[in-house]
Order: structure tokens, then sequence, then C-alpha cells
């Protein structure tokens, strides 16, 4: 009787020990699942940040191709800015370059004179220019569209003062990669 | 006594499903991550190659200006090779096909660039950016060399020019680019581009101090016209990517003389009478541009478009507002 008695009792705490085992392993399981989950979701926001930032720097190299494009860009003497007087005739040759924009995920391409300052917004085309702050040359944003920015020298030619160099900044809105 | 002797017979029944159910599991969860390893491999390798050649694939945006080179690494030691498609509607395309294995699995269709090449299998690639001006800037070419080549006669602008831009990065792509007067003296190896010698790969005639001409390649029958920096652009490409490449720039360039003819025609009524003879000259251009055939044997249409080219730079450069 006695044995008996000695042998449930030892069962018991083998069975307890087993339980303390599992409710450890229980434990370490959870413990590195959410040390794991935490690691993601930093490398996550890092990679994000990284992503944003090439974005960026793409969107800021596509801006200056843009610029420097021959349709667009000054004489030599003037040196890096966008012609105005090229700016207000390439809208109407906009269809051409469609593809080449589409192919580069362009969906919005437009000049804005930032200085001098024009109050109310007023749209240029070839009879109000430079009276005027902005040149849309394209437009087929959708609400995905991201609009990046840059800053350039917008000239034009003046016939008392010449070549006539105001501040613009260039705003080109890109689809997202999907 | 009978119930326990049932128990124990189905007992090994139960054993075997659950070894077979475990055993599916299992087998389910290794194709699973092989599969993914794989695809994600790929995935991989696609991402490698396309940062690598970033350079050509990335849509107005390029690591390298003009008038600049550098290396093209690519992971392992691959096959590189540029289509090209031209249409009257578009300004046409490059396809850059990328493979590791021998079958092109990778391509991707370029609509900026003009990307001139021979069928490139080696791990470095030296890219070359020139400007192609004719005589206002037109576009970039992008040169891209992946063997050892002995120019010979070249004129010494194009020589410098080459030089220039190549001393340092060749030597890093272990690419190998010879000058000589005298075609003897070129590597056995090398691919021989030689001023007024049929007997090279690529043979070339020069006009009015070599500013165009003509140019043929060894194993082609056809000639085709070069202009400027056109003429390394065809010495460093395929005779059908140099000739569709070529019309795809002389479209583009007809779509700038169209703006800057307009442009010059509305200075002209502001006031800058300078350039007032600017307007019939790229009028004049663009017809001339309309009759060019890249494949034709005579220069004549070229000489006459080179005239017209130097008529309006030397309008553009004195008039007071410039166009370009």
């Amino acid at each position: 009787m006695k044995i008996k008695i000695k042998h449930q009792e030892k069962v018991r705490k083998a069975q307890i020990q087993i339980q303390e085992m599992a409710f450890v392993l229980v434990g370490l399981f959870l413990l590195f699942a959410f040390a794991f989950l935490g690691f993601a979701a930093w490398q996550t926001s890092l990679m994000k940040q990284q992503a944003t930032s090439l974005r960026l720097e793409k969107a800021t190299v596509m801006i200056n191709s843009l610029i420097s494009m021959p349709e667009l860009a000054c004489s030599k003497q003037l040196g890096y800015c966008i012609d105005e007087d090229k700016l207000v005739l390439f809208k109407s040759y906009i269809d051409k370059y469609e593809l080449l924009f589409k192919s580069a995920r362009i969906n919005y391409i437009a000049v804005k004179r930032i200085f001098p300052k024009i109050e109310d917004s007023v749209e240029c085309n070839s009879d109000n220019y430079p009276n005027c702050n902005l040149h849309v040359l394209y437009n087929k944003q959708d609400e995905d569209t991201i609009i990046h920015s840059s800053f350039a020298v917008l000239c034009h030619y003046d016939m008392f003062t010449g070549n006539r160099c105001d501040i613009a900044e260039v705003l080109v809105g890109i689809k997202p990669e999907t | 006594m009978y119930k326990q002797k049932q128990k124990n017979a189905q007992m090994p029944a139960f054993g075997w499903l659950f070894s077979v159910i475990i055993g599916a599991f299992i087998l389910f969860f290794a194709f699973l991550f092989v599969f993914r390893f794989t695809h994600i491999a790929e995935q991989q390798e696609q991402a490698v190659t396309t940062t690598s050649l970033d350079i050509l694939l990335e849509p107005f945006a390029s690591s390298i200006a003009t008038g600049q080179s550098d290396i093209i690494t690519l992971p392992r030691n691959s096959k590189l090779e540029i289509d090209c498609s031209y249409s009257d509607f578009d300004f046409g395309k490059n396809i850059v096909k990328y493979s590791t294995t021998g079958q092109f699995r990778f391509s991707k269709v370029v609509r900026d660039k003009y990307i001139f090449a021979r069928p490139i299998q080696k791990r470095n690639i030296l890219v070359v950016v020139l400007p192609f001006e004719m005589p206002f800037r037109i576009a970039d070419l992008t040169l891209l060399i992946g063997h050892d080549y002995c120019f010979v006669g070249l004129p010494e602008r194009y020589k410098d020019l080459l030089q220039e831009l190549t001393e340092t990065n060749a030597d890093a792509a272990n690419i190998r680019l010879e000058f000589f007067s005298d075609v003897n003296d070129c590597s056995e190896d090398s691919i021989k581009v030689c001023k007024d010698n049929l007997n090279c790969d690529v043979s070339f005639t020069c006009a009015d101090g070599c500013s165009y001409g003509t140019i043929s390649y060894g194993n082609n029958d056809k000639q085709y016209l070069w202009y400027g920096n056109l003429l390394l652009a065809a010495a460093f490409s395929e005779p059908e990517l140099y000739e569709c490449n070529a019309n795809r720039l002389l479209k583009r360039a007809k779509l700038i003389a169209s703006i800057y003819k307009t442009e010059a025609s509305m200075l002209s009524s502001k006031g800058c009478s300078s350039i007032s003879g600017l307007s019939s000259q790229l009028d004049r251009y663009i017809t001339q541009l309309n009759n060019i055939d890249i494949s034709d044997t005579s220069t004549s249409s070229f000489a006459s478009l080179h005239d017209t080219a130097k008529t309006i730079d030397h309008i553009n450069g004195f008039a007071l507002c410039k166009i370009y």
C-alpha cells in the first residue's frame, strides 16, 4: 500500500515537472515570437524610410532630366534653366511625348512661378505669359499620384530687358509602382 | 476481451494514417519551401540585375551625365542584347534583354534612351554617354562597350573624346581601346574600325572634315549615314540597331526643330530681329530631314542638311535671343 502511494506521488511530481517545462517552453516561444515581430516591424519601417528617400532621390533626378530636355532647356548661354517660350509651345506637342511619360509613370507635369509672386492662380497660355503663374504641361493624374517638386529658374525673352528670369517650382506627379 | 482485441486491431491502422497525414504535411511544406526559395532567388537575381542596369533602365534618370563614362557590373558572366523598334507614331524604343542562362528571360522596354551596342557576354561593361548635336542637342547616345576595339585613322576630335571619357574606366572594365594609323598594328582579337578600308570589321568614310560620312559593316552590304558623334555610336553598334536608333534620333530632331521653328517666329515677332532668318532655315532643315534615308549610300542628303545645320548654328550664335 505504502509503495503504491509513493509511486503515485512520484508520478504526480513528474507530471508537475512536465507541466512546468511545457509552460517554460511556451513562455520562451512567446518571448522569441514577440522579439522577432518587434525586429520585423523595425526592419519594415527602416525599409519604408529607405524606399521613401530613394523614391524622392529618383524623383529629383527625374525632374532635373525633364528640365534639361532640349525641348524645354534654355540656351547654353543662359545655363541650367527652363525656357518659358519653349514651355508654352511644348504644350501643343505633348501628345507625341505621352508614351515617353507613361513609361516613366509620370502623369502630371507643371511649372509654377513662385517669384515674382502673383496673388491669384492664373494658368498660362501663349497670350498671357509671363503674366501668369502656372504652366500645366501634362495632366493625367489620379488619386494614387504622388507629386514631387524641385526648384528651377524660369527664363523668357523680353524685348525691353532681354532675357528675364524668375524662380519656379517644377511639379512632377508619379504613379507609384504596384 | 473481444473489445480489447478489436481496439488493438484498430491501433496500427490509425498509426499508419497518422504517419501518412504527417508525411504529406512535411512533403507539402518542403515543396512549398523549395518553390518559394526558387521564386525568391529568381526575384533576387532580377532585382540585382535591375539595379546593375539602372543606368540603362531607369527612365528620365541616369547616374551618369552626358560626356561621362561608367561601368555596369552584372551579377554573373552574363549575356546582354539590345533590340530596337521604331514606328512613325512615337519615338520608338530599345529593348534591353539580359540572361545568365542562355535564354533571355529578362527584358525591359526603354523609351527615352538611345542605346548602341553589340551583343555582349561579359561581367563588366563600359558605358559611355555622349551628346548628339545636329547642330542643337537632340539626345544623349548611350554606348555599351563589351569588346576590345582598334580604331584606325579615327579623326583626332573623336579619338580625344573617347580617350578622355574612357581613360579610367576602360582598364577597370578590362576593355582595350587602341588607336593606330595602320590596321596591322591592331590586336588580333579586337574589332577593327577603320577609315576608308573595307577589309575591317567596320569601315567609315568622312566628309567636310569628318563632320558626317558613311559607315559599313564587314558582313553587311548596306551602307549607313552618320553625323557627328553618331560615328562612335555606329562603331560600337550592330548595323540593324544603329539604323533603328538613328531613325529614332532623326524623328526626335524633327520634333525639336518644329518647336524651335515656332519659337524663332514667336521671338522674331516679339522684337528679336536677329533671329528672323532662323525660322525659314529650320523649315528647310525639317524638309531635308524628311528626305533622309539613313541607309542611303549617297551623302548628298547629309551634305545639304549639314549646310543648313551650319547656317542655323551661325544665326543662333549671333542672335540676342538664342534658342539653344
